[in-house]
């Protein structure tokens, strides 16, 4: 229900994500130790970007606030920047999730309007501040009167 | 002669004495404990201003003025009104000490006149609240009130006493805070309390696999945010493989069955297999009720883990692994890399 909300009212949203990943492993009769490393780690602010329909103008290309990426371990982190659907959860209380399958495209889809951002490494608390960009072509249309608009639903994904 | 030095003398003192009454000046008493404070020292603004003082003795009391000048606090120079000052709107809100008071109507832009029907004092510190005074109109300007009392209605005749009192405007200095929305998260094989600069390690060991035993291994991941919205955590990734051979995944909660094929996880502190913590913090977020069941596991990727309707402070979660294997797996180096992602919520 939110994510028909926002779609009629015009709005397009940038969420932004943190991820982590652990290697899990086990040996079938074969013992092996692995050394261990760094955990990881961000923090992102702000939370949720909002690009407004005025601005989304077919042709366009927006530049989003500025995002800062914050490395919160004690140890030097190279974030990579994903850009990924996300969709509302089956509760439809404004949770989105974020879309796993790289195969699955959604109709909604605008990943190819946004600007790659290149990885970048953070020493330990040490910030540093990007904006994404997104393109949108001049032949984009909106669709209002269903979910699909040329921007409804997007996430920055942060991660190592 | 004698008669005629004595004549002189009082003529002379006489004369003296008429030379004193009217060559001198009258000197009236000071009013003590003074000050006027604008409620704003913000130029051009319309504000309270409060004038007290102390009278410094009993007299009669017909009148008070309030004099704004923006060249000098001495009465004995003319008065310059200050640039931009504008009482002519004021009010009289409040008054304590002597009462009875009202602007009187010969009041001008830079001079308030305060009436009453003359009567004998007997308070001692008086005190008058205007509004609507608009103040001069350059930062850090001084200017100055000269304040008098008369015993005539319309401050007209002789002081009785005065005083005056400096001020002056102040260039504002506004001081705002913005506090903006984040989200925190880190993962690691340990993470010491609510501390993600002590999250240390990304990978997990099972262990040896066996059809008697159920490996065990568990991660943790922190997470927290002042976004009114909250936030999700899901969980992607595939199941333990070793190439072809997969260890089956839990679709539901299950409990753990050595001898079978089974790969899941779940958020809580359990006690068969003995693996895992529940979540602690100061925050209030939980595990997703499929991956909140003692001693139950389950794995789809995808599958939200964990969530906080709200802003919520640190919870730092365990997250708890087991492997079960039969008889028939082959042998090999089962693994599989799971990705935690955590989302602000709105």
């Amino acid at each position: 229900m939110e994510s028909w909300k926002l779609a009629r009212s015009g709005l397009s949203q940038i969420v932004l994500v943190i991820v982590g990943a652990l290697i899990v492993s086990g040996a079938f009769f074969v013992y092996k130790s692995t050394a261990q490393s760094a955990g990881n780690g961000f923090s992102v602010s702000p939370t949720r970007i909002v690009i407004d329909s005025e601005q989304a103008q077919p042709g366009a290309s927006v530049k989003t606030e500025e995002i800062t990426v914050t490395n919160v371990t004690s140890e030097s982190v190279t974030a990579q920047v994903d850009i990924r659907d996300f969709e509302a959860g089956d509760n439809e209380d404004g949770t989105p999730v974020v879309v796993i399958d790289e195969d699955r495209q959604l109709s909604t889809t605008i990943k190819d309007y946004i600007e790659p951002i290149e990885p970048f490494t953070l020493e330990p608390d040490e910030s540093k501040t990007i904006q994404a960009t997104i393109n949108i072509p001049a032949n984009a249309t909106p669709v209002a009167t269903t979910a699909r608009y040329y921007s409804p639903r997007r996430t920055v994904v942060i991660r190592t | 002669m004698q008669r005629a030095i004595v004549s002189r003398l009082t003529a002379i003192a006489t004369l003296l004495s008429l030379l004193s009454f009217f060559v001198l000046p009258t000197h009236a008493a000071d009013l003590t404990q003074r000050s006027v404070a604008p409620a704003s020292s913000e130029p051009l603004v319309a504000t309270e201003y409060t004038v007290e003082f102390d009278l410094p003795g009993s007299s009669t009391l017909g009148s008070i003025s309030v004099l704004f000048c923006g060249n000098s606090p001495l009465p004995e120079e003319p008065c310059t009104p200050p640039i931009g000052l504008d009482a002519s709107g004021a009010g009289l809100i409040t008054q304590s000490g002597e009462t009875g008071f009202s602007i009187d109507g010969s009041s001008t832009a830079n001079h308030i006149i305060l009436s009453r029907t003359p009567a004998v004092t007997t308070a001692t510190t008086l005190s008058y609240e205007f509004n609507n005074i608009v103040s001069p109109q350059t930062a850090n300007q001084s200017y100055y009130v000269r304040l008098a009392t008369y015993a005539s209605i319309d401050a007209t005749g002789s002081v009785i006493d005065d005083g005056s009192v400096a001020l002056s405007t102040a260039q504002q200095l506004n001081v705002s805070l913005y506090v903006p929305p984040y989200l925190e998260f880190c993962v690691g094989v340990s993470i010491v309390g609510q501390d993600c600069t002590s999250a240390n390690g990304n990978q997990v060991n099972v262990g040896a696999l066996s059809p008697d035993a159920t490996a065990t291994g568990f991660s943790k991941f922190l997470a927290a945010t002042n976004a009114s919205g909250g936030y999700t955590v899901q969980v992607a990734g595939t199941t333990m493989a070793s190439g072809n051979n997969v260890i089956t995944r839990l679709n539901s909660p299950a409990s753990s069955q050595p001898g079978s094929k089974q790969f899941g996880i779940n958020l809580r502190g359990n006690t068969s297999p003995s693996v895992g913590l529940e979540p602690s913090g100061p925050g209030t977020a939980q595990p997703n009720p499929k991956y909140n069941q003692l001693n139950n596991f389950a794995f789809t990727s995808g599958d939200t883990v964990a969530n906080a309707p709200t802003s919520n402070d640190k919870v730092t979660f365990t997250a708890s692994y087991i492997a079960n294997v039969d008889d028939e797996l082959p042998p090999g180096r089962y693994s599989t890399t799971l990705t935690y992602i955590c989302t602000g919520s709105f």
